[in-house]
């Protein structure tokens, strides 16, 4: 008698590969455990099988998470952009506005144009030009 | 930038033109970052026409959802 279908495949044990590899029409009622138990065990088996993939994909789903956020490739790519696009405007702006070379003591136009707006704030020089431009407390 | 401006006056360099190239790095952590980017520096230095190649390296931060310029250096290779 067999009792235990899967260890015994596993063993590979005479009787299941006789089972196997024998006509069915040949074995006896009481042998063919393979063809009895087959059934409930597709049944077990294909529910083990949507549990375990229901299971891998929870754990691959929590692995993208955990890790997605950490990979510091995607961050530069989502982010990165938008560095880029600051940089390219800044460098833009100075060609169209001669920022930082207005000409020999011509400050006017530093601190003009959009490209102000793309610092993050004045620095104490820059505050000091802006006052000469505009004729403020410089004392000349 | 006014700090630019008074090396440009000293030097009496004028017509800066920049001209960029693909960047070689970009670099962001958390509400830091800095892009490193080629950089063809054409002006005229006392009405002599010049040209430096070098990399700018732009340091950034966000603010909110928004980058801007903290600093940036250029550097003649």
């Amino acid at each position: 008698m067999i009792a235990d279908w899967p260890s015994l495949v596993s063993y590979g044990s005479p009787q299941v590969r006789r089972a196997c590899s024998a006509p069915q029409h040949n074995l006896p009622r009481e042998g063919n455990y393979r063809e009895r138990t087959r059934p409930y065990y597709r049944r077990v088996v294909t529910k083990l099988e949507g549990n375990e993939l229901k299971r891998s994909r929870s754990v691959m789903i929590a692995l993208v998470f955990l890790y997605g956020a950490n990979i510091p490739g995607a961050i530069a790519q989502t982010d990165g952009s938008g560095m880029l696009s600051v940089v390219i405007m800044f460098f833009a702006e100075a060609n169209a506005h001669n920022i930082g070379c207005g000409g020999r003591g011509d400050r006017s136009q530093i601190d003009k144009g959009a490209a102000s707006a793309l610092f993050v704030e004045q620095s104490v020089s820059d505050r000091r030009g802006s006052s000469m431009a505009l004729g403020r407390n410089n004392g000349f | 930038m006014a700090d630019l401006a008074i090396y440009c006056t000293k030097h009496q360099d004028t017509d800066l033109k920049f001209t960029l190239a693909k960047p070689l790095s970009q670099e962001v952590d958390g509400d830091h970052g800095n892009v490193i980017v080629p950089l063809v520096l054409d002006f005229k230095e006392g009405g002599t026409p010049l040209r430096a190649n070098g990399l700018a390296n732009v340091v950034l931060l966000k603010n909110r959802e928004t980058w801007k310029i903290s600093a940036f250096t250029f550097t003649q290779q």
